[in-house]
């Protein structure tokens, strides 16, 4: 009983230092998980796919009744505007019907000039169609989860699509699930270019709604309403997907409203290019930063990126020619989304 | 009927562990794809009041312990970045103990006030560790949807904790 007492007379001041000190414990445990998310080690990413892979039926199950009262409402709007739809879309039909001519007579145009000129075609695109199971959309992140992963092909770096236009990129896969970051998040990074001046930008977002237009030339001549696209700079989209629109020039801020509705997300279609992007993951870089397996890429990459400046793509070509080894060159440029 | 010890146990370990476990479906039910207009998702908003709640009332229930859990599986989850959310939770719930005495005993309409309070700057410190970990400012305005949503689902869900409390946590 003695010593039962002296035991609990020695436990007692650890608990007392436990209790007292527990709360800073699990505060610098919790600022150490902030630290290790923003160095995105491969462990996080792993846990949270495991994590979301797991939850995934649950999420799909629960998911589902919610998808089927939303479009029982949505079917019943669009019965009550039936009409008014009808009409304006045979009006368009008469606007696409002269389009698809021409369309045809350019296809035609450009066939010949392909042959001229020798033309290597893309690369076959390959498609997933997969539902949304998850929206993270809020005011911190802005990432969707879809039911679709590894077992079905989905890899990361992939463009997810809607029939409007780009929608994000594929950031994390798991077995079953995977994690589409969107165009709008914080970390969405995506080259583009303004269909009408040809001129290119980074579309950047923030969060909001409407991602920003950054990297433009001074004397940019842009309006509302202008459309952009993907210039395909950086290997990461193919170029010419359709991404939005122009909505908002205001004292050298340039917003963008994107095509695809990313408030009403239900179905994502992820399209593999075969495109390899320069993201540090894809190349698998190390924690140093450096792989030498990977100096090909990096050097075609700075031949690619920098070929409206002849002095710099010589010198990178130079700098080629001197490395040992000789790696071959594959495709690659600066990245897209991350 | 006399239950077994085994059965006695299971039960008051499920009826212990309604408040973690009623925090994380409402994780779950933030992640659907509600499509609310302006909002997106709710994602942590219901969340951040279980915890002031179950904090409040609940402290043996709602551990500093279940509560970086929570925040751990909320970030894993893609819910707020990595860390943000546990950060966040933690400073929510110690602000809740550090003033639950003074809470104790108090009309709705005072704990309401106190959270639309406490809710302000978990969701003011949840934009700013998103911007110092991004170094840029993300838009202010969906943090602000996300914190008067929180302000109006407080007295139904309250409300909600309330029953399932009298119901299924009767003080001894």
């Amino acid at each position: 009983m003695k010593q039962r007492a002296s035991t609990i007379g020695a436990a007692s001041p650890v608990k007392i230092w436990l209790q007292r000190f527990a709360f800073v414990l699990l505060l610098t445990i919790a600022f150490m998980t902030l630290l290790i998310g923003k160095a995105d080690t491969v462990a996080v990413s792993r846990a949270r796919m495991a994590l979301i892979d797991a939850l995934a039926p649950l999420l799909e199950a629960v998911s589902t009744p919610i998808q089927t009262v939303r479009r029982t409402a949505v079917d019943v709007t669009d019965y009550l505007h039936l009409a008014d739809e009808n009409r304006a879309l045979k009006a368009q039909n008469q606007t696409l019907m002269e389009w698809q001519r021409v369309a045809r007579e350019l296809q035609a145009q450009n066939e010949s000039l392909r042959g001229l000129l020798r033309f290597t075609p893309d690369p076959s695109a390959s498609f997933i169609t997969a539902p949304i199971i998850a929206d993270t959309s809020s005011g911190f992140v802005r990432s969707v989860v879809i039911l679709a992963g590894t077992r079905d092909g989905v890899s990361k770096g992939q463009a997810a699509m809607t029939g409007a236009g780009l929608v994000g990129r594929v950031l994390e896969v798991g077995n079953r699930a995977s994690r589409v970051l969107l165009l709008t998040d914080i970390n969405a990074r995506v080259p583009v270019i303004i269909e009408r001046t040809r001129d290119q930008a980074v579309m950047s977002g923030d969060n909001s709604a409407l991602p920003e237009l950054r990297y433009l030339p001074r004397d940019v001549d842009i309006k509302v309403g202008d459309r952009i696209v993907t210039s395909g700079a950086g290997g990461a989209f193919p170029p010419g997907l359709p991404v939005g629109e122009v909505s908002e020039v205001n004292a050298g801020h340039i917003r963008v409203q994107p095509l695809a509705d990313l408030t009403r997300l239900e179905y994502l279609r992820l399209v593999n290019y075969s495109l390899p992007g320069i993201l540090k993951s894809d190349l698998n870089i190390d924690a140093s930063g450096y792989d030498p397996n990977q100096q090909g890429i990096l050097d075609s990459l700075l031949t690619r990126s920098s070929d409206a400046d002849g002095s710099v793509a010589k010198a990178a070509a130079k700098k080629k020619a001197a490395s040992a080894g000789g790696n071959k060159a594959s495709r690659a440029g600066p990245a897209g989304s991350e | 009927m006399i239950r077994s010890p085994f059965w006695q146990r299971v039960d008051k370990w499920s009826r212990s562990s309604v408040p973690v476990g009623f925090t994380l479906f409402l994780l779950l039910l933030g992640l659907l794809p509600w499509h609310l207009p302006e909002l997106g998702t709710i994602g942590i908003s219901l969340v951040v009041i279980s915890v002031f709640y179950w904090g409040l009332k609940k402290p043996q229930l709602m551990t500093p312990w279940s509560v970086l859990v929570i925040g751990l599986i909320g970030d894993l989850l893609g819910v707020t970045p990595m860390g943000v959310g546990t950060v966040s939770l933690l400073l929510l719930y110690a602000i809740v103990r550090s003033q639950a005495r003074a809470l104790r005993n108090m009309p709705f309409l005072v704990i309401w006030g106190a959270f639309i309070l406490m809710a302000f700057i978990t969701i003011l410190v949840s934009w700013l560790l998103t911007a110092a970990t991004d170094v840029h400012f993300p838009d202010i305005k969906p943090a602000i949807f996300l914190y008067l949503f929180d302000i109006v689902c407080y007295p139904p869900l309250s409300y909600v904790f309330d029953r399932l409390q009298r119901s299924l946590l009767p003080e001894k």
